[in-house]
C-alpha cells in the first residue's frame, strides 16, 4: 500500500486557489523531491499536508497509509506519523526544550498505546540523537528555538524528526539558511532515517540539497500543479536551465 | 527622617473622618476610571470583630491572620532578627505610616478607618527563613483591615511570602508599609488566591533609602474584583525596585494593577514587568506612573506590560504614564495586548500536541516568564497558583 497518496488535491487560501490538482504517490522507503519556483505552491502544499488552519481543501484527498487525513487536525496527523520540518521554525519563549520534546514524543506514544517514556532514559536518548546532529547540550536546555541561529533551528527540526520516528517526513526548504557543513550534517540526519518503511518528501527551491539527500523521484511544481516528474537527473536539468521551460509547459 | 509623632489611634481616627467625608472612589477619580467598584460600593460590609485564640504550637516565622486579625504577639515565634510589636505601641512606625499614607487616598482611609490594630515589624539582621503572612478570610459581608509596617534596618534582609486566601463574599483591604533603610533588601512575594466571590483592594507603600533593593512579585489569581496598588519612593541614591506582576481573570472578573514609582534621587533603577491573561468577559487595567524628579539624574526606569486575551469579549486597558523632569535618564515603557500566536500553536500541534495542551503550554510560558528568574522558594510558590489557574480554566 502507498504510504502517502495525494489525489487531485485542490486547495485555496481564502478565495485564491493555490493548489490546482496535485497527484503524487509515495511508497515506503522512497525519497521524493518537489522543486519549484517561488509562488508555485510549495509551502502551501507542506502546510496543507500538515493540516494547518486557514487552508481550504476544495477537492481531492490526502491519504496516509490508506486513510484520509482531511478530517484530522494537525496534531492528529502528527500522531498518525506525519512530520513537517518547518522552513521557518517558530520560537517558543518560555517553553523549555526538554519538556517540549518529551510532550511531543509522549503524545505520539500515547496514541500508539505505549507507556509514557521514562524521563531519565529520555534525556539520554535526546542527548545521543543531538550529539549526532552537532547539537550542544546547552541548546537542549534553552526554550524552543529561542536564540538559535538559522542553522541550529534546522538541526533542531531534524532532531525532533529523529525522536518522533515519523512514517512520513516532509522537509520544507530545509536547506535554506544552511552553510555547507550544516547541510551535510542535516542531510546525514535525514539519510539516517531512511529505513525500510519511512517516506520522505523534500520540498526545495534549489538542487543543492539533493546532492546530499539523493531522491528516487523528482517532481516540478509550477502554478499549483506537478508539471513534470522524473528521476534525480531532472533536478540537475533544473539547475542548468532554470524553471522557465517548465512553467511555459504548464 | 523625622515625622510628626502620630499615634495609631489618632491615625485611624483621622482616616475615619476622611472616609466619612470622602467615601469610596468612583469612576470620576482618574485612578479608578477603568475599575468599576459599584459592586463593592453598594454592598454592606461590617468590619471583622473577632479576636484570635492563641495557637497551641505556633510555627516559626508564620503569622496567621483571620479576617485580618492576628493572634496575640507573645504567642508568635520568630527567628533572630525579627521583632514584632503592636503598631499601637510603636509610635515611631505609626508616625511613619501616617507620613507615608498618600493624601486623598480613599482606599487607604477605608483600610485605616476600621483597622483594630496593626503589626510593627522590625528586621535588624539578614533573616534566611522566609516570613509567611497567611491571610485567611471567611464569611459574607465582612471587611478585613490588616495593617502592617515593616522596618528593614541597614544591611538587614528578609523574604516575605504573603498569601491571601479564603471564602465568602467579604472585602479585604490590606495596607502595608515597607521602610527599607540603607542597603536593606526585601524579597516580597505575594499571591492573591481568594475565592472568586471575594473583593480585594490592597495598598503597598515602599520607602527606599540608599542602596536598598525591593523585589515585589505578585500573582493575582482570585477574587471577583481584585486591585493591587503599589507606590514606591526611591528617596536616596542607588536604590533598586523591581515590581513584577501576573494577573489572571475570567468570567466577569475585574483586575487592577496600579503602580507609582517616584524617582526622588539620582542613580536609582526601577523595573516593572506585568503579564496578564484574560478569558471570557474579564476586564483589566494596568496603570503605571513613573515620576522622575529634576535632580534624579541617571535614573533607569523600565516598564513593560503585556496582556494575552483568550476571548474577544475580554477587555484590557493599559495606562503607562511617564513624568520626567531630569534630562539624563533612561526610561522606557511598552505595552502589548494580543491573542495566542497562531504560528506557535500550529508548531506545537504539528508535533502531535493537542490544541488544549498547546494552548496551556503557551499561556504558562507567557506567565511563568515573569517569575522564572526568582530564587526558590519564591519561584515555585508563585508558579503553583499560575498552573492551578491554567488547569482549572481548561477543566471548567
Amino acid at each position: 500500500m502507498p504510504l502517502l497518496e495525494i489525489k487531485n488535491l485542490h486547495a485555496s487560501i481564502g478565495d485564491k486557489p493555490i493548489l490546482k490538482g496535485i497527484n503524487l504517490t509515495i511508497n515506503p522507503s522512497e525519497i521524493h523531491a518537489i522543486m519549484g519556483p517561488n509562488g508555485s505552491g510549495k509551502s502551501t502544499l507542506s502546510y496543507v499536508l500538515a493540516g494547518r488552519d486557514g487552508y481550504e481543501v476544495t477537492d481531492g484527498d490526502i491519504c496516509l497509509d490508506g486513510q484520509s487525513v482531511l478530517e484530522m487536525e494537525a496534531d492528529e496527523r502528527a500522531r498518525a506519523g506525519l512530520f513537517l520540518a518547518f522552513q521557518y521554525p517558530v520560537e517558543l519563549p518560555g517553553v523549555g526544550g526538554m519538556s517540549f520534546l518529551r510532550g511531543a514524543v509522549n503524545a505520539r506514544r500515547i496514541e500508539a498505546r505505549l507507556d509514557e517514556i521514562d524521563q531519565i532514559a529520555f534525556v539520554k536518548t535526546v542527548r545521543e540523537a543531538a550529539a549526532k546532529l552537532g547539537i550542544k547540550d546547552d541548546m537542549l536546555k534553552r526554550a524552543v528555538n529561542v536564540g538559535f541561529s538559522g542553522g541550529e533551528k534546522k538541526r533542531y527540526e531534524i532532531l525532533q524528526m529523529a525522536l518522533l520516528e515519523p512514517r512520513m517526513a516532509i522537509l520544507d526548504e530545509t536547506d535554506s539558511g544552511l552553510d555547507v557543513d550544516a547541510l551535510r550534517i542535516v542531510s546525514e540526519g535525514v539519510n539516517a532515517l531512511k529505513t525500510d518503511d519511512i517516506g520522505v518528501l523534500v520540498i526545495t527551491h534549489y538542487q543543492r540539497l539533493l546532492d546530499y539527500i539523493i531522491p528516487d523521484h523528482v517532481h516540478i511544481l509550477a502554478d499549483g500543479k506537478i508539471v513534470k516528474s522524473g528521476d534525480k537527473t531532472l533536478a540537475l536539468e533544473v539547475e542548468k536551465t532554470g524553471y522557465g521551460g517548465f512553467i511555459d509547459a504548464a | 527622617m523625622p515625622h510628626d509623632v502620630i499615634s495609631f489611634e489618632r491615625l485611624t481616627a483621622d482616616a475615619s473622618s476622611r472616609y466619612a467625608k470622602n467615601g469610596w472612589p468612583s469612576s470620576k477619580d482618574e485612578a479608578w476610571r477603568f475599575t468599576n467598584i459599584n459592586a463593592i460600593r453598594s454592598a454592606q460590609f461590617a468590619p471583622a470583630e473577632a479576636s484570635l485564640e492563641p495557637l497551641s504550637s505556633p510555627e516559626d516565622n508564620v503569622i496567621h491572620f483571620i479576617n485580618g486579625v492576628y493572634q496575640p504577639i507573645d504567642n508568635m515565634s520568630f527567628n533572630d532578627g525579627i521583632h514584632c510589636e503592636n503598631l499601637s505601641q510603636n509610635t515611631a512606625l505609626s508616625s511613619a505610616l501616617a507620613a507615608a499614607v498618600p493624601d486623598q487616598h480613599k482606599v487607604a482611609d477605608f483600610a485605616l478607618a476600621y483597622a483594630r490594630d496593626g503589626l510593627a515589624i522590625t528586621i535588624d539582621q539578614p533573616v534566611a527563613k522566609p516570613l509567611q503572612l497567611i491571610f485567611d478570610y471567611s464569611g459574607d459581608g465582612v471587611s478585613s483591615h490588616p495593617v502592617l509596617v515593616f522596618k528593614i534596618m541597614p544591611g538587614a534582609s528578609l523574604t516575605i511570602l504573603e498569601e491571601h486566601k479564603g471564602e465568602g463574599s467579604g472585602l479585604s483591604a490590606p495596607l502595608m508599609l515597607f521602610c527599607l533603610e540603607e542597603g536593606a533588601r526585601l524579597n516580597h512575594a505575594r499571591r492573591l488566591i481568594e475565592a472568586d466571590s471575594r473583593y480585594h483592594l490592597g495598598l503597598n507603600l515602599v520607602k527606599q533609602q540608599a542602596k536598598s533593593v525591593y523585589h515585589g512579585d505578585m500573582v493575582m489569581a482570585g477574587g471577583d474584583i481584585s486591585r493591587s496598588e503599589t507606590q514606591v519612593s526611591l528617596s536616596e541614591a542607588d536604590a533598586q525596585s523591581y515590581l513584577n506582576a501576573v494577573y489572571l481573570g475570567r468570567d466577569k472578573q475585574i483586575r487592577d494593577v496600579t503602580s507609582r514609582i517616584d524617582h526622588d534621587a539620582p542613580d536609582c533603577q526601577s523595573f516593572q514587568r506585568i503579564h496578564g491573561v484574560l478569558d471570557n468577559q474579564a476586564k483589566a487595567v494596568f496603570q503605571g506612573k513613573v515620576k522622575v524628579e529634576r535632580y534624579a539624574q541617571k535614573t533607569d526606569g523600565n516598564q513593560m506590560s503585556r496582556t494575552l486575551i483568550l476571548s474577544r469579549q475580554a477587555e484590557a486597558n493599559t495606562k503607562p504614564e511617564l513624568e520626567i523632569y531630569a534630562d539624563d535618564v533612561t526610561c522606557s515603557h511598552g505595552a502589548t495586548i494580543g491573542e495566542l500566536d497562531d504560528d506557535q500553536l500550529f508548531y506545537l500541534m504539528s508535533r502531535g500536541i493537542s490544541q488544549d495542551a498547546a494552548r496551556q503550554m503557551l499561556i504558562e510560558a507567557f506567565l511563568v516568564d515573569v517569575v522564572d528568574e526568582l530564587e526558590e522558594p519564591q519561584r515555585e510558590w508563585l508558579v503553583a497558583p499560575i498552573e492551578q489557574w491554567i488547569k482549572s480554566r481548561v477543566t471548567t
